[in-house]
């Protein structure tokens, strides 16, 4: 609780904070006599508006007789939005640490907290792995408020509402549940809002933090939780019935229930014609199998089975392999550990040096390579045509990544009966997946014959009258004729 | 036991079970270094009496051309599996057969049972059953080598020409299953197309291989010195088998007669000889069939099978010989009733010299008993019980022909 | 209790049926019925088709009980579990042959050589991992699958029209009608997978409309299975015998097609994911029909004695198709049309049982 000594305050505050440096306090003389203070945590305040909406009006305030001194400063002298009065010295620290600057005044108890957050944070913009060709362009930022100012601006109903949480014993990490009450179905916000309220922990740095404990399945390669950066999308899915949560601190926001086929979904395919979105989500999904399965193919056909392959692309590929030291499975491990090595250097060098690095990848190790007679040809073009497949659908190219690697084992050790008996181990897997109600390969099993019209087959907008049917709402009908 | 120990448990499984195998994936090297590619199979009878398997094979080598570089190995052995084996053991890796697309048999061996020494691969998988199957007049070795010594780039090749008997149905049985189905059936009688290496022309055409078949690693393989005049020769000639032998080899011009009756063959040429008419005075016209359907009707008459064809053609004009006169005219004018008796009594004789054939040497290759025994079941069974010997059901049969024809300008 | 949809479950009836008629049952029933085989292949998808009616009919009027609870308020606990036992050895012959027949069409067709370790541990461990699963990961597979095994099915048969020839089959019942009949008792262990739905019995959720939509597909399922032995039979004629795969095998014939490589590759994929996935049906099966035998509540020990089961039955028969074919065509023959006979008229009995009782 806050003493009557002004000194005394300001004292605790300091012993509070461990006289950490970016406390500030000023104090200055309100209402002509009476000792007045403002405490703030540097960078988080907007400073000239605490000079000009706070202390200044406080400063020019003529001398008054009043007992509740906080209360009248708070209500006639000063201009600011959001101002609330405090007597309870943590709350007064948890809003400090919030952006908010605290004035206390000698002889009273209580102290005026002012929301003059101005953390440092950037604009919104395309965030790299959603550009679009038509459509918004605007991404979330780590600032909470601007996040939600974003979704906000775009669901002005009444009925969309941000549910405040606090989530980390140092970090003290504000995150918001978005939802519209009258679509979601209660259970998920309820279990939901359980699952993020038992979290107890020191931290939490990112919205990935959070996902480890949302997801129903700990170990699972696959994620469990969506993941969006651009207001748009996550507007699509809370009005679909999904739970958003925004995260202060990061610019990625969660969405759940999750299925795989969002992953498989991208907002140019709303923006544009229904049948090229169609071509193009079967172009992921071929991608996506055959980024997966190529490179254990491959082994699986050179070292068992290669009477499956033409006689002429055959030649080809035996001419080409002549003097290559390595088994095909080995060769392919090699080459995949190559092009993994140049991925997670281009990533840490700094831009100047990337290209170089792209140039230096390719063409020396690659091409280098092979004229060394290290690897061959073909196992350079299956794994460079691989990476490039993995990025059809940028949210799970880890997951292809490791599945790649599992699948080239299968093809090495069993041959294709690997490979075939990996893909019915893995979509029987995938099957069992459910989530918060939801089946994770969900609607292409269990079918839901209403949801194909946003999945594989994509319809125009005037046809998906419904909402989803994959998982729970309380609300389905979205279009009215 | 809970959740995460049961998980465990199964992740620890699978990868010690994937662990104890990983180091068979890593040694285990490329297929084709252990297995050869085998193009094609002759099968000959060797001076010792036994079987002498011959297999083209890839040599692969470094090079960015589409060149592959050919081997001929060959052993003897018992049986045709017991030659393999040799062969095997000869050139130090297995024979990899799924890519064989010929099966070359020499014209010795032809007198043995064909379906009994290649019933192993009928029952196995280790070749496909779409292999062509072919006939040679020399050494199967022989035609295996001069296929090898023409690259792919070369037009007049094995592969090509086996292909385009098989399109063309030149022979009724170009694959080894169609040699087993007519062996099992009750008219055991096959017609296989026949391709010889033809050494007399010097040939135009350059035997530019990048490898030669004397590069054996086989013992009883020879070195082959051919001379690049070597050219394969498909004149459309084909042999004759009977319960699985050689009975007797037909030429081109025979089996053009018999193919009439074949409903598969689409192409040929159709000669009118000494053709006089209006317009026209003693000229030779050719012409080019460009479809044909053929409608049976088969009827036993006294005992006598008597089969009834009603063929219907579509032909373009290809060429008239010293015709006099304007050519404009002629060319139109030339299809006219005369001419359709012409080509009637055409076909009727290539047809009665086909049965005539067929008569003296006691086969069936034009499918008679079939076609009775499917349309008439019961009076052919009772027409076959009346004959002293049952297989002499040729000496009987009857054709009658009736051609319609229709010249598409 | 976990509910199927009717989509699923049509799947599955689908699989069941598909399973065994792909591979080995051409060339096996023409080895008896020669040219009339395909009749005798008619004839056995029309009983095929009969007892699926059956069935479907039994389930639509016991939509809420299992069963082991139909049976049970019919006749009993006891006779109840000594029909359930016939149940079981029905199922197990059939789950034996699969795995064999996999194991044999992986050595002919894909590999030299194929340790008989390497193929038993993962085939057990992923069939066994769907039994453990459950039924509703059973069925959400299948319905992915599904669509692929019929296209592939398709494809592989349709390669070989062009070299299809009528003649082979002509004439009709050449001698008789002996032949086919032949044929029929023959292939009659590898008919009656329909029975086997009966376990799913109250799982179902049953939608509008649903007996004649399902009925319908599975009746152009048989009709394309036929289609598919009668290609075979035109393509192949009197060699069928030879031949052991025969949708494997079908592909091979055309040397044009074989030019764009080996499509029997596309077999090995119908294979795989049919065959295994129906043997995890049948395992699944076997453990639901162990845990009514036994009164277990939990699967996995019923599903460990099916397995164990499986692998002492199939080393008895040295793992060799052959030899099991041979047992096939004598013992497994009686034993499996006698459980099919036996359920069967279980089947009008408790239809005509439960008439009473309304």
């Amino acid at each position: 609780m806050l003493t009557k000594s002004l000194q005394e305050n300001i004292k605790q505050l300091k012993k509070l904070y461990h006289d950490s440096d970016d406390l500030k306090t000023r104090e200055f003389v309100s209402f002509s006599s009476i000792k007045t203070a403002i405490a703030y945590i540097d960078g988080s305040v907007d400073k000239p508006f605490l000079i000009s909406g706070v202390v200044e009006p406080l400063q020019k305030a003529e001398e008054i007789q009043k007992r509740d001194i906080a209360k009248f400063a708070m209500e006639k002298i000063v201009a600011y939005a959001q101002a609330k009065t405090e007597t309870d010295i943590h709350t007064i620290i948890s809003n400090m640490s919030n952006g908010f600057c605290v004035v206390l005044f000698d002889n009273c108890e209580t102290a005026i907290c002012v929301d003059s957050t101005k953390w440092t944070v950037r604009l919104p913009s395309e965030p790299p792995t959603s550009a679009v060709i038509n459509g918004p362009r605007e991404g979330f930022v780590e600032d909470l408020t601007t996040n939600v100012s974003l979704i906000r601006k775009r669901l002005k109903n009444p009925d969309t509402i941000f549910e405040k949480l606090e989530i980390g014993r140092y970090t003290k990490t504000q995150i918001r549940l978005c939802y519209i009450r009258g679509i979601v179905c209660p259970e998920i916000v309820k279990k939901i809002r359980k699952k993020l309220e038992a979290i107890d922990i020191d931290g939490i740095v990112d919205s990935s933090y959070l996902t480890a404990f949302l997801e129903d399945r700990k170990h699972s390669l696959f994620k469990m939780v969506g993941t969006a950066e651009k207001p748009d999308i996550i507007t699509a899915k809370v009005l679909e019935g999904r739970v958003a949560i925004i995260v202060d601190g990061s610019p990625i926001v969660l969405t759940l229930p999750f299925l795989i086929i969002e992953d498989f979904q991208n907002s140019n395919d709303y923006y544009g014609v229904s049948a090229k979105a169609t071509f193009l989500r079967w172009l992921r999904l071929v991608g996506t199998l055959i980024a997966i399965i190529l490179p254990g193919s491959y082994v699986a056909i050179m070292q068992y089975h290669y009477s499956i392959v033409p006689i002429k692309l055959l030649i080809s590929i035996a001419n080409s392999i002549q003097g290559i030291p390595l088994s095909p499975f080995l060769e392919i491990l090699f080459v995949i550990f190559l092009f993994e090595i140049l991925y997670e250097a281009s990533l840490r060098m700094p831009r100047y040096l990337g290209l170089a690095l792209s140039v230096v990848g390719a063409l020396i190790l690659g091409d280098t390579a092979v004229k060394a007679g290290l690897v061959s040809p073909p196992a350079v073009m299956i794994i460079a045509l691989t990476g490039v497949m993995s990025y059809t659908v940028p949210e799970q190219t880890g997951q292809i990544s490791c599945l790649r690697l599992i699948f080239t084992f299968l093809g090495g050790i069993f041959g294709f009966y690997g490979i075939l008996l990996g893909s019915m181990f893995l979509i029987g897997y995938l099957v069992s997946i459910e989530n918060y109600g939801a089946a994770y390969l969900a609607p292409l099993a269990p079918h839901f014959h209403n949801d194909q019209k946003d999945a594989f087959n994509k319809k125009p907008i005037t046809a998906q009258i419904t909402r989803p049917t994959s998982f729970p709402n309380v609300n389905n009908r979205r279009l009215r004729k | 036991m809970n959740k995460a120990l049961k998980y465990k448990i199964v992740v620890w499984f699978i990868i010690g079970f994937l662990l104890i195998f990983l180091p068979s994936a890593v040694t285990t090297p490329s297929q084709i270094q252990t297995k050869s590619i085998v193009l094609g199979i002759g099968i000959d009878k060797s001076d010792s009496e036994m079987l002498e398997v011959s297999a083209q094979i890839i040599i692969p080598q470094q090079s960015t051309n589409y060149s592959p570089k050919n081997l001929i190995a060959s052993a003897e052995g018992n049986s045709l599996i017991d030659a393999i084996f040799n062969i095997e053991a000869e050139i130090g890796q297995r024979l990899g057969l799924a890519h064989c697309y010929v099966i070359i048999l020499g014209d010795e061996i032809c007198s043995e049972n064909i379906p009994e020494i290649l019933d192993f691969f009928i029952r196995s998988n280790i070749m496909g059953n779409n292999s062509s199957l072919v006939h040679t007049s020399g050494k199967a070795k022989k035609l295996l080598e001069t296929s090898a010594q023409l690259s792919a780039s070369d037009v007049n090749n094995l592969q090509n020409i086996t292909k385009y008997n098989r399109k063309n149905n030149i022979a009724a049985d170009t694959s080894f299953i169609d040699l087993f189905n007519e062996y099992l059936s009750p008219a055991p009688f096959s017609l296989v197309a026949s391709i010889s290496v033809d050494e007399s022309e010097s040939s135009s055409s350059e035997s530019s291989s990048e490898g030669s078949s004397g590069d054996s690693s086989s013992s009883s393989s020879s070195a082959t010195n051919s001379p690049s005049s070597t050219v394969l020769k498909n004149d459309g000639s084909a042999v004759v088998f009977k319960k699985g032998k050689k009975l007797l080899t037909l030429n081109k011009d025979q089996v053009i007669k018999f193919n009439w009756l074949e409903t598969k063959t689409q192409r040929g040429l159709l000669t009118i000889e000494h053709f006089t008419n209006n317009i026209l005075n003693d000229v030779n016209i050719t012409l080019k069939q460009i479809s044909k359907s053929i409608n049976f009707n088969a009827k036993i008459v006294n005992n006598t099978p008597i089969l009834k064809l009603n063929i219907a053609l579509e032909t373009t004009l290809d060429v008239i010989e010293n015709p006099e006169g304007d050519l404009y005219t002629i060319h139109y004018n030339y299809f006219d009733n005369a001419f359709r008796n012409a080509v009637q009594n055409k076909v009727k004789q290539d047809i009665a010299d086909a049965l005539s054939i067929s008569k003296i040497n006691n086969f069936d290759i034009m499918n008679i008993y079939n076609i009775f025994n499917t349309s008439n079941h019961q009076e052919w069974k009772k027409f076959l019980s009346t004959l002293e010997n049952p297989e002499n059901y040729m000496e009987r049969v009857e054709i009658e022909v009736n051609t319609s024809i229709v010249d598409r300008k | 209790m976990k509910v199927i949809s009717s989509l699923q479950f049509t799947f599955i009836s689908i699989f069941l049926l598909l399973s065994t008629k792909v591979f080995t049952i051409t060339p096996y029933v023409f080895g008896y019925a020669g040219k009339d085989s395909i009749w005798s292949m008619s004839f056995g998808a029309l009983i095929d088709l009969a007892i699926l009616v059956l069935v479907i009919v039994i389930m639509q009027k016991n939509k809420e009980i299992t069963f082991f609870e139909l049976l049970k308020k019919s006749f009993g606990t006891i006779i109840a579990k000594i029909l359930l036992c016939f149940l079981f050895v029905f199922i197990l012959l059939k789950a034996l042959f699969l795995y064999q027949e996999t194991h044999s069409f992986f050595l002919q067709i894909l590999f030299d050589e194929f340790p008989l370790l390497l193929y038993v541990i993962p085939v057990l461990f992923i069939t066994g991992y769907f039994a453990v699963k459950g039924i509703d990961t059973i069925a959400r597979s299948i319905e992915i699958f599904a669509i692929f095994v019929l296209i592939g099915v398709i494809i592989c048969a349709s390669t070989a029209v062009n070299d299809a020839n009528f003649n082979y089959l002509l004439p009709f019942f050449e001698d008789g009608i002996g032949p086919s009949l032949d044929g029929l008792w023959a292939q009659m262990f590898y008919r009656g997978n329909p029975i086997i739905l009966l376990c799913f019995m109250g799982k179902v959720e049953f939608k509008k409309h649903f007996n004649v939509k399902f009925i319908l597909s599975n009746f152009i399922l048989l009709l394309m299975l036929l289609g598919t032995a009668l290609l075979f039979y035109m393509v192949y004629g009197p060699s069928a015998r030879y031949v052991e795969f025969a949708l494997a095998d079908l592909p091979q014939y055309d040397p044009f097609v074989s030019d764009l490589g080996r499509f029997n590759w596309l077999s090995v994929v119908v294979c795989t994911f049919a065959l295994f996935l129906t043997s995890s049906v049948f395992l699944y099966c076997l453990a639901l029909i162990g845990r009514w035998i036994l009164g277990l509540k939990r699967s996995i020990i019923p599903i460990g004695i099916s397995l164990t089961m499986v692998i002492i039955l199939a080393l008895i028969n040295q793992f060799s198709l052959p030899l099991m074919m041979e047992r096939i065509a004598n013992e497994w023959l009686w034993i499996n049309a006698s459980v099919l006979f036996l359920y069967v008229l279980l089947s009008f009995g408790l239809l005509i049982f439960r008439r009473k009782n309304e």
